[in-house]
């Protein structure tokens, strides 16, 4: 047989597997994150459909397919009918460049490297998610503008100023990354990462703080999920969407998060090598799933853990912390890599401007004013009736008390 | 049996190319042209895939379609007339438009079919596609490098454009 | 470029599968329109307004301000992936490069461009 066509069948099979993967990832995070949020509150979580609720990410899929469609009669039909695709869309095209093995983990024939395990090995790769990373902001956008509704529109701009903030500080905080690697392609990065005999987390732990936050304002999740913030704006872009065009939505965060996930584990965490195992087949998969499934669950703990920021918090975090500091850390690292000085002087930078940045930040918390601190007589009448179960003694109100100070260090 | 791939991808994507932009122009509402811009902008960097120019192929998604026309829609939604049913009307001199796109048609064709730059000589330029690392470390070295071509300055000059930039970004921005 | 064949591929795949799930939905719904049920969502309230009222121009200031440093971004990165080979005149390229962009990000700083109420 011919080559090319080889290429293309092989090429077309491995895109529907990555398709299908893709998908049913999403239907078991969001099980997955159901059950271990529940955890966290010390709840049970789903557990009905099958064993371990297992089957509940099939009953949801089969409950949406079945909900009605309602288009507002002040919705723009065509952009609100399309809006939840282009999301969808842009959000699988993104992974085409994922290294999920060597590309010549079967040989190095062009037969074996047409099958290799990953999509596409392009020279700009880490771009190329970038590109597409930023192309996300329409089906957010296009959603809540075309639905005619004032949550949709305020959760559309404010999820549209938020996105292009934060895209500028994860293109300058991977730049350092990108200065050890020498390379854009997403398998030179893990290539150049074995020859170098480090992680470039090792080297560039600023860089991936920065890229974490960032991906994670850029995702929409939690702390940084103000578009859809339920007490503000009923459920911003989402308002008016119903069934599987509601799904589609929920899809496309997901796999935008396990994109940025894979990002995060190609970058810092060398994709998907691990002490030269790389060698025995099915190895490399399993820690490249190890890795981005550890980077997922960092996900899911900051959900429960941090509460949602202020916008005007949101943008002067992406403007004035991130932006600067991803600036900074790239001069350092430049600098490293132009004198060719050891990589740890840049690890050791890092470390004292998380240490900087650490004491700043318990030194803001302890500074909050007295008077901001709520007195106990406030504390009690500030909570209803109907929620005041537990007794205030004067030891738990002291706990309390420093929750304000918690949630705005400013 | 062989497939021409390149040719194949390069009618698709002219195709698309063509389409998206006479809807750019012909849309009647504004929002739709806008969004039909982004089909424009992400076929023309499939034009430039097949060409080679891989970087400026990423730049162009990043930078126009991910940030120019953001913008654009951004002033579109903050403007009032954009919810009114024909927001993209029809100049009343489409016929002087049309024409001068023929003429500049014309010109272009003329110029591809003559000009010794053009189709013939496009495997002169492919040495550059297959320099080690692809074509966005040749261009980064004529970008950055002194001892190749040297566009170090005009480099550094970019960056004093975007401090005016900047600085006209805030004054059109400023709210009183 | 046919490194970028299965791109365009998988692209074409997520495509079709997004427009079948959208044609799929529309097949399967029921559709039982009322007039309340397509009714903006305001929470049960009657809407007071349209949301037609003018948005603060910071948003289209951010947006011009996230163009300027995305092409900085773009400028830089092949710079940062030559940074090796060209070690100290590298540096001082990016030096100069980042310090005329750090002094006007300052002064939009000090615009309260970043400032939200």
């Amino acid at each position: 047989m011919d080559a090319t066509l080889v290429a293309i069948i092989a090429a077309v099979v491995k895109s529907a597997i990555v398709i299908a993967a893709l998908l049913t990832i999403f239907a078991y995070m969001t099980l997955i994150e159901r059950r271990v949020l529940a955890r966290f509150q010390r709840r049970v979580g789903p557990n009905r459909a099958g064993p371990f609720g297992l089957l509940q990410p099939l009953a949801d899929g089969m409950k949406m397919a079945f909900k009605e469609q309602i288009i507002p009669t002040r919705a723009r039909r065509l952009v609100f009918v399309i809006a939840p695709s282009i999301s969808v869309f842009v959000a699988l095209a993104a992974f085409a460049v994922v290294p999920l093995g060597s590309p010549t983990a079967w040989g190095s024939s062009p037969t074996a490297r047409a099958w290799a395990p990953l999509v596409a090995d392009v020279n700009v790769g880490i771009l190329y998610i970038l590109a597409l990373s930023s192309l996300a902001v329409y089906g957010i956008v296009l959603g809540g503008w075309s639905s005619g509704n004032h949550y949709s529109l305020l959760g559309a701009l404010r999820s549209a100023a938020q996105m292009v903030s934060y895209e500028v500080s994860i293109g300058l905080a991977i730049a350092g990354v990108l200065m050890f690697a020498g390379t854009l392609s997403m398998v030179g990065i893990v290539q150049a990462q074995v020859q170098q005999g480090i992680w470039f987390i090792l080297a560039q732990p600023l860089g991936f703080i920065l890229y974490f936050i960032a991906a994670t304002a850029e995702v929409n999740r939690a702390p940084f999920d103000l578009p859809e913030a339920e007490q503000e704006l009923v459920a911003g872009y989402l308002t008016e969407f119903s069934g599987l065009r509601w799904s589609l939505y929920q899809m496309s965060e997901y796999i935008n998060m396990i994109t940025a996930a894979s990002v995060a584990a190609t970058l810092f965490f060398g994709g998907w090598t691990l002490g030269g195992l790389d060698g025995i087949p099915g190895i490399p998969f399993v820690w490249y799933t190890i890795k981005v499934a550890v980077v997922l669950f960092v996900f899911i703990w900051m959900r429960a853990t941090l509460p949602r920021i202020r916008y005007d918090q949101l943008m002067r975090l992406g403007w004035q912390l991130l932006l600067p500091l991803a600036v900074l850390n790239l001069v350092v690292t430049a600098a490293v890599v132009a004198f060719d000085v050891p990589w740890w002087i840049s690890t050791i930078f890092s470390l004292i401007v998380l240490a900087i940045g650490g004491i700043v930040y318990y030194v803001r918390r302890r500074r909050v004013e007295p008077s901001a601190q709520p007195s106990d007589e406030a504390l009690r009448l500030a909570l209803p009736t109907s929620v005041r179960l537990v007794r205030i003694d004067s030891s738990a109100s002291a706990a309390t008390a420093r929750q304000p100070a918690e949630v705005s260090p400013n | 049996m062989t497939i021409d791939v390149p040719a194949v991808a390069f009618w698709v994507i002219a195709i698309i190319l063509v389409g998206s932009a006479l809807a750019v122009v012909v849309m009647p509402k504004i929002v739709h042209a806008a969004l039909f811009l982004v089909a424009v902008f992400g076929a023309a960097a499939g034009i430039y895939v097949l060409l080679n120019a891989e970087f400026i192929a990423i730049v162009q998604v990043l930078i126009y379609a991910g940030a120019v026309t953001i913008l654009i829609l951004f002033a579109i939604m903050l403007t009032q007339n954009s919810m009114s049913r024909v927001s993209n009307p029809f100049s009343g001199q489409w016929w002087l438009a049309g024409l001068i796109c023929v003429l500049l048609a014309a010109g272009i064709i003329f110029a591809v079919n003559s000009s010794p730059m053009a189709a013939g000589a496009a495997s002169d330029a492919l040495p550059l596609a297959n320099a080690a690392g692809g074509t966005v470390v040749k261009l980064g070295q004529l970008l950055y490098s002194p001892f190749a071509y040297s566009y170090v300055l005009p480099f550094e000059i970019a960056s004093v454009v975007l401090l005016v930039a900047i600085v006209g970004a805030i004054m059109i921005g400023r709210e009183e | 470029m046919p490194d970028y064949v299965p791109v365009l591929i998988l692209m074409g795949l997520a495509l079709a599968f997004a427009i079948l799930v959208t044609l799929v939905t529309f097949v399967f719904g029921p559709k039982k329109p009322t007039p309340e049920k397509l009714a903006p969502y305001e929470c049960g309230i009657e809407e007071i307004e349209p949301p037609r009222q003018r948005f603060p121009v910071k948003y289209l200031t951010t947006g011009m301000l996230f163009i300027i440093f995305d092409v900085e971004a773009a400028a830089i990165l092949p710079l940062a992936i030559l940074m090796r080979q060209l070690k100290v005149l590298g540096f001082v390229e990016l030096l100069i490069f980042a310090v005329v962009l750090i002094v006007p990000f300052f002064y939009v700083w000090r615009k309260g461009a970043f400032t939200w109420e």
